[in-house]
């Protein structure tokens, strides 16, 4: 049996942590790379977990094919930036230029998740809605469409590359500016929005500058302009006196005051913990010194993303019940993650409506700080949303497996009834395995036998995807 | 399902496929429309709804025979369509039907609807539906009937039967009952109904539909009006449907629409006093033509005089006619009596709406009344025209391309009123440069130009210089907002090229190109025309958004995108195009619509 240790999933479940999580764990263990063992062996259920956490999931052939595999090479597969075959990226792209075109930014959220369902690459999308999320601009002040996907593009050029060229670009990007109304900084009233995110929610985090380094960073910026839709810096609004920031003097201009800003030690720190909370775990909070290895990676590597990612997912932390079945799926991973782990095809215009309904629509975050996650997924509202909109995408005939019904698709898995069709989803979706009683009352209910065949096996997946433990990845 | 209600299932869903067909490409040989059709004398005079399909063998022989069906199944949509499992239930449907019938399933429509088929509708016992089939050979209904029965036991549904004045009545799905007697099959929703057609079969001395003054008066002019042998005809009691108080709403004096109001106003008002409507179905190889027609009285126009007119003026001008014309409408509407007489015609939420609109028009207009002196200066009768527009080389492409389209009418005092439109014009174009900038659209360019005797006053989008693909451009790019002067002729035009050809065929028209059409022989109140092959170019010229839109919407592949795209672009390359007119004389108002279809191998 692939499942993980029961006790320890059970205890950590359990959620009794109250202190940092390295009380539990020795550091030096958690970022070693993960090698299986007797007592933690590498199963379908650990490469589902992969596949959950660095993508949005895979169908069971993949799944076949990554245990034949070594758990390092599953993961470096991953990391392979330019995996995004041209064909792909070609038709990706034609189809986002296509929307932009028609000037609705509305589609391009559809355009997105059509990505989202069929890239090769999903550790690219994953990085990318991570950026996204981090860097978040919303289509609803940035109304112009291009812009909002000039954007995006720029999140997945430098989705796992260098961290301070992708600051500095976001720095001139037409769609930051504007969204933090920073389209006009003149020297006589600097604009401290941008200054104080890129410090607080960009690079830094709260209590790590002063309100004299915003002020400071903000005459840096001045002259900074988005004039028809494109960066310039205008020479005549610029502020070219001396100024302070973080303990830096000088004649420092925008690029200068970005430097400073990526100089400081608590900016490897800060993504660390991002990406702890986005890969491994909702919580508890992991305490500086677990983090501190992997800070100092992405430092050691000249903030180079790729490198302190690839780290994260080889390791044992990230392999072990710490992680596992910790987070809370985001709307996008529970919807995405059930259409690509059944290889299924659907109206991309209703996800993307039903994902804005849920909390989490694409080109739409709810502020500058993007979303909370976490348990701010979850409420009563957005749960019985999320069934409602897994049933809507089940309803509906466009929605096909493979291009055919699901009970030719797990047919062809050699699928036939309720039961096997549960262990296939468990499989695909869970992160632990499903209890008993759950499964023998879905079973009961929709047992697969006469009437409509298609139609049961469409209810037995919504009734999974909408259990408690289904909102778990 | 069981494999018998399958059955039944396919079955009835092949006759009513069957019918429908038959409605929308039969081909009846013969005499046209008896004097009283059979069915007419066992129906009750109740019935308010009546469609008659006379022949369905040789329409169903017209459908088999037609060029189009040949090339519809070559398409891989039929072929797929052909492969699923509905179709092959479908399938096993026919071979059991015509395993009962002992003959091809075509030859046993022919037998068994020889005498016509006829679907009636009364308001008794909550809506009653009847289908009577008549046939030359009662064995051939028998057997239809066993066939029938037989699948309601394969469905496992016991026969029920039951007798009445000694015919046997068998009980099918839902409660509707099936009786064979002489020549005819009937099935009835309700059994009432269904005494009541037994009733006047073995009894004839109760009222029949044949004796009702209404169905004998709509015969009459059913039998003038068809010019050819229908496909199928149709009678509606208007009066006895108006009179239960059905379909209130289409019934209600007043409409809160204003476009809703000026396009169908006139019919409604005809609805609300005439006694009955026939329609007729005549359908070619070439194509279908549909005449609808119900009696009218001069008496009934008022208060809708901008509709209607003076008896004998109220013609709609010709329909424009230009290079790759996608569609044409040309009405006769006063539009400036409509405007002030909206109180007489229109319903309190709409003349709310309209008095905020009359409010903002005339200030947007300079204080000028929009009712009285914008909508005033234009005599009755709109021209409206679109085509595909094509687009320069040095000019932005749009991304999504729409049809340019004008709108053209003639003026009272075109010498008068020219300034006070072209400041009209000039006004529009900077209010639009405002509203316009703020929203990052760049400012449209004023201009004139002359062409021949026409002046011209255009307005052009002026690229930004930083626009990164100029193929792919804002859709604003598809207007260039033109007014137009030539004679006393008024334009308005989205583009320039279009007013500009429009004003060409004015100032010159010659033979082979002449700005209009020749009206119908008989004056049309209102006149359209759509191109099938120009919508087709219409729609190729924007591929790339429909595929990405199939994308988007279906889940598909860029190959499966691209490949239901084509379909249905083939699919309406099998059409020519479609013709509507509307026409009203001091008797009868009439619909008329033809749809021709491509019918070369």
């Amino acid at each position: 049996m692939d499942d993980l240790n029961a006790s320890q999933s059970t205890t950590l479940a359990a959620g009794t942590h109250s202190t940092a999580m390295n009380n539990h764990i020795d550091i030096d263990w958690a970022w070693q790379p993960y090698q299986p063992s007797a007592d933690r062996p590498w199963n379908h259920r650990l490469a589902a977990h992969v596949f959950r956490r660095a993508g949005f999931g895979v169908q069971r052939q993949a799944l076949d094919d990554a245990v034949a595999r070594t758990p390092a090479e599953v993961v470096d597969g991953l990391i392979a930036v330019d995996d995004e075959t041209p064909q792909f990226r070609s038709v990706a792209d034609s189809l986002m230029q296509t929307v932009v075109a028609g000037g609705d930014p509305k589609r391009l959220s559809a355009a997105w998740v059509y990505r989202l369902l069929f890239t090769p690459n999903p550790l690219i999308e994953k990085m990318t809605l991570f950026w996204h999320g981090h860097f978040a601009t919303g289509a609803e002040k940035v109304t112009d469409a291009s812009l909002n996907w000039q954007q995006n593009q720029l999140f997945r050029q430098h989705a796992l590359g260098d961290f301070s060229k992708l600051v500095n670009a976001i720095s001139q990007d037409p769609a930051m500016l504007i969204y933090l109304d920073s389209a006009v900084n003149r020297k006589a009233h600097p604009n401290e929005n941008f200054a104080r995110e890129l410090m607080e929610l960009f690079c830094l985090g709260e209590g790590n500058y002063s309100e004299r380094d915003v002020q400071e960073l903000a005459r840096c910026f001045t002259g900074w302009e988005i004039k028809n839709d494109r960066f310039r810096k205008n020479p005549y609004q610029q502020d070219t006196r001396e100024k302070t920031v973080l303990q830096q003097a000088g004649l420092i201009d925008g690029e200068d005051g970005v430097r400073v800003v990526l100089e400081q030690p608590h900016v490897e720190r800060f993504l660390a913990r991002k990406w702890f909370r986005y890969f491994v775990a909702d919580e508890p909070q992991p305490a500086d010194e677990l983090l501190q290895p992997l800070a100092d990676c992405f430092r050691e590597h000249d903030l180079c993303v790729a490198p302190a990612i690839s780290m994260l997912l080889h390791s044992n932390l990230f392999f072990s019940p710490h992680a596992v079945g910790r987070r809370i799926k985001s709307p996008v991973e529970l919807i995405v993650g059930m259409l690509r782990s059944l290889k299924a095809t659907t109206n991309t215009q209703v996800i993307a409506q039903g994902l804005l309904s849920i909390g989490q629509g694409l080109f739409y975050p709810p502020s500058v700080k993007g979303w909370d996650g976490g348990r701010a997924w979850i409420n009563s509202s957005t749960l019985l949303g999320r069934s409602n909109l897994v049933a809507d995408i089940l309803k509906s005939d466009a929605t096909l497996f493979n291009q055919q019904s699901l009970t030719e698709y797990l047919a062809s898995f050699d699928v036939h009834n309720s039961a096997q069709a549960l262990d296939h989803f468990e499989m695909c979706l869970l992160p632990t395995p499903l209890d008993d009683a759950t499964r023998t009352q879905l079973c009961e209910t929709f047992s697969v036998g006469g009437g409509d065949r298609e139609q049961t096996l469409r209810s037995l997946l919504h009734a999974f995807i909408s259990l408690p433990q289904s909102q778990l990845g | 399902m069981s494999r018998g209600s399958q059955l039944l299932t396919n079955f009835l869903a092949a006759t009513a496929c069957t019918a429908l067909l038959c409605v929308g490409a039969g081909l009846v040989r013969a005499e046209g429309i008896p004097v009283a059709p059979p069915a007419a004398a066992l129906l009750p005079s109740s019935v308010v709804a009546l469609a008659e399909f006379p022949r369905l063998g040789d329409s169903v022989e017209t459908i088999m025979q037609h060029p189009l069906r040949q090339r519809l199944l070559d398409t891989p949509a039929a072929a797929a369509i052909l492969k699923s499992p509905p179709y092959k239930r479908f399938q096993m449907g026919v071979a059991a039907f015509e395993g009962s019938m002992q003959q091809p399933w075509q030859e046993a429509v022919r037998t068994l609807t020889a005498g016509g088929l006829t679907i009636a509708v009364a308001p008794d016992n909550g809506g009653s539906v009847a289908i009577l089939i008549q046939s030359t050979e009662p064995r051939a209904l028998e057997q239809l009937q066993e066939f029938i029965l037989g699948l309601q036991v394969l469905a496992g549904k016991p026969s029920h039967q039951s007798s009445y004045r000694e015919l046997t009545v068998h009980d099918v799905a839902d409660g509707a009952k099936l009786v064979v007697f002489d020549k005819w099959l009937l099935l009835v929703n309700k059994p009432q109904f269904g005494k009541a057609i037994i009733d006047q079969y073995l009894d004839q001395d109760q009222a029949a539909l044949q004796a009702n003054p209404r169905f004998v008066q709509a015969q009459k002019q059913l039998q003038s009006s068809a010019t050819t042998a229908p496909a199928a005809w149709a009678y509606i009691d208007v009066e006895a449907i108006r009179s239960a108080g059905l379909a209130k709403h289409i019934f209600r004096e007043r409409l809160d629409n204003y476009f809703a109001e000026l396009v169908f106003g006139g019919v409604l008002s005809n609805i609300r006093q005439t006694p009955f409507a026939t329609a007729v179905l005549d359908v070619k190889t070439e194509g279908v033509r549909l005449q609808a027609t119900t009696l009218h009285s001069r008496q009934w126009e008022s208060p809708r005089e901008y509709f209607f007119g003076e008896t004998g003026t109220a013609v709609a001008p010709p329909l424009l006619q230009v290079d790759e014309r996608l569609f044409a409408v040309s009405t006769y509407r006063d539009l400036s009596q409509m405007w002030l007489r909206s109180s007489d015609l229109l319903g309190d939420k709409a003349l709310e709406q309209m008095a905020q609109a009359d409010t903002q028009l005339t200030t947007f207009f300079s204080g000028l009344d929009f009712g009285e002196d914008i909508l005033g200066a234009m005599q009755p009768g709109i021209q409206l025209v679109g085509k595909v527009q094509s687009y320069s080389d040095d000019a932005p492409v749009p991304a999504v391309k729409f049809p340019s389209f004008a709108l053209q009418f003639r003026m009272k005092d075109a010498e008068g009123k020219r300034s006070e439109l072209r400041r009209v014009f000039q006004s529009f174009v900077g209010f639009l440069n405002v509203t316009g900038a703020q929203n990052g659209q760049p400012p449209l360019d004023l201009g004139t130009e002359s062409v021949g005797a026409a002046q011209l006053y255009t307005a052009t989008y002026v690229p930004n210089r930083n626009l990164a693909d100029r193929q792919q451009a804002p859709l604003y790019f598809n207007f260039s907002p033109t007014v137009a002067f030539v004679g006393d002729h008024f334009i308005l035009s989205s583009t320039t090229a279009l007013a500009r050809e429009l004003c060409r065929l004015e100032t010159s028209p010659t033979e082979e190109s002449s700005p209009t059409e020749t009206p119908s022989a008989q004056a049309a109140n209102t006149l359209a025309t759509v191109d099938a092959q120009v919508g087709r170019l219409a729609l190729e010229a924007n591929r790339t958004q429909l595929v990405a839109n199939n994308m988007l919407e279906k889940g598909h592949d860029q190959p499966a995108a691209e490949a239901e795209i084509d379909l249905l672009l083939g699919l309406i390359g099998y059409f020519n195009s479609a013709n509507f007119s509307l026409d009203v004389t001091d008797q009868q108002l009439q619909l008329n619509l033809q749809i021709d279809v491509q019918t070369d191998d």
